[in-house]
């Protein structure tokens, strides 16, 4: 008997959905990935979005982050054009793992960062800000690192001493 | 056809109206080094919005790496000091930002004030006033570095002096901004007080304390409502429409 054509990506989704609930989480991320890329690349570019927050969703809470991040990973390598839209399917079904996502994808896609933040940020608004805010303050740690070495041997040692740095590029939200 | 006493009557009307119920209102508000850092009566067991002034802070490296907070608790050292929610000395501000943008999170925090969202945000914010060597921005929404809507102000220091719990005379560190607050039926607490989110940044500037802190809390503020040009010619020239449309009907008695 012949499979509908629809049924092979829905058997291998349904795969990947196994995989994903049964693998330990700290095992195995390759081979999910894997899975995830054979299943996600029958899907239609137009339903990624749908299908990508549907695998998260579906996921254990404990896993969900970690979901995120791969499902991200495999549409990046599928289709790049399509992972804004993806982050934003995912931040709207589990805002939860917004920020993750949105750092995972800004990370992969640093060319589509306004893109994903955009989609992201209008169904999760401060977990996207938050995340980004993160985003920024790591990449700046970075690079201040060689700064401050030289700034705090002009500190006083008192508070009140006058700190040379400005710190434009990073700012707190009320997240936890 | 309508006399020309209804006609001065529904003038003077509408524009009484549109001079003292709109909506947004600009308010002018003021804080210090005091409001920022002086230490809270915090109470662990309470949330943040039945506290005083809470605090909450982290060790900015780690949060970076895996964004476990120091102190979860709010204006509870847990860093080995008896009182406050951090270090008593050791590290200062050198860069802090408002919020305004609402949300739920930053409702958690008890901010109920939302700054108004026209265009890019920036709009909603003036910044009047700050301490010498300290210079002030807001910072626009922008899907890139602050997504979603709304902007927020921030203050950084230049060539100015540091803001810690032991800098001298904390409370001659005033700030001062006026900010367009959409919401005011909604934005204020039953003192009348505005409460007030903020976060910034602290560096180790001794070696007693942590290298690089993250500080958030709240501050409830009073908040003046500075009546806008547009609203007071309202007001002024629906005021002279009453008078002369009551000093007709005297002429006519």
């Amino acid at each position: 008997m012949l499979m509908k054509k629809t049924t092979i990506p829905m058997v291998g989704l349904s795969l990947a959905f196994s995989l994903l609930l049964v693998a330990p989480a700290s095992a195995e991320d390759s081979a999910r990935l894997v899975a995830l890329k054979k299943s996600l690349g029958n899907v239609p570019a137009l339903e990624l979005p749908a299908k990508a927050a549907k695998l998260v969703s579906a996921a254990k809470a404990k896993d969900r982050e970690a979901t995120a991040k791969l499902v991200i990973e495999a549409v990046s390598s599928l289709n790049a054009a399509a992972v804004p839209s993806v982050v934003g399917a995912i931040a709207s079904g589990s805002p939860s793992v917004a920020g993750a996502a949105v750092v995972e994808a800004v990370t992969l896609q640093p060319a589509q960062a306004s893109l994903i933040t955009a989609a992201a940020s209008s169904s999760a608004p401060v977990e996207t800000a938050a995340a980004m805010s993160d985003f920024h303050k790591t990449n700046v740690l970075a690079q201040a690192s060689v700064v401050t070495s030289s700034s705090l041997a002009s500190a006083s040692p008192a508070d009140g001493g006058n700190r040379p740095t400005p710190k434009s590029t990073r700012y707190a939200t009320p997240k936890n | 056809m309508l006399k020309k006493t209804t006609i001065l009557r529904l003038a003077s009307t509408v524009l009484l109206a549109a001079a003292f119920n709109a909506s947004a209102a600009w308010y002018q508000v003021s804080f210090t080094g005091a409001d920022l850092w002086n230490a809270s009566a915090d109470n662990a067991g309470q949330s943040r919005t039945d506290q005083t002034a809470p605090r909450v802070y982290a060790n900015w490296p780690a949060e970076a790496v895996d964004s476990t907070w120091v102190n979860a608790t709010f204006g509870v050292n847990n860093n080995g000091a008896a009182v406050g929610f951090a270090p008593p000395q050791g590290f200062a501000f050198d860069a802090f930002n408002l919020w305004g943008k609402g949300g739920s999170e930053a409702q958690a925090w008890g901010e109920k004030y939302i700054a108004g969202n026209a265009g890019n945000g920036v709009s909603a914010w003036t910044l009047v006033q700050a301490p010498t060597g300290w210079t002030g921005n807001i910072v626009p929404s922008d899907p890139g570095f602050n997504p979603g809507p709304g902007a927020f102000p921030q203050w950084q220091i230049g060539t100015g002096t540091a803001i810690g719990p032991t800098t001298q005379n904390l409370a001659s560190y005033v700030f001062t901004y006026d900010v367009l607050i959409s919401n005011p039926l909604t934005a204020f607490n039953q003192d009348g007080s505005l409460r007030v989110f903020f976060g910034g940044f602290s560096d180790d500037q001794n070696g007693t304390g942590p290298d690089t802190m993250e500080v958030k809390g709240t501050m409830n503020l009073t908040a003046t409502p500075v009546p806008e040009v547009g609203t007071m010619a309202c007001g002024a020239i629906s005021l002279a429409l009453t008078g002369l449309f009551m000093l007709r009907r005297g002429s006519k008695k």
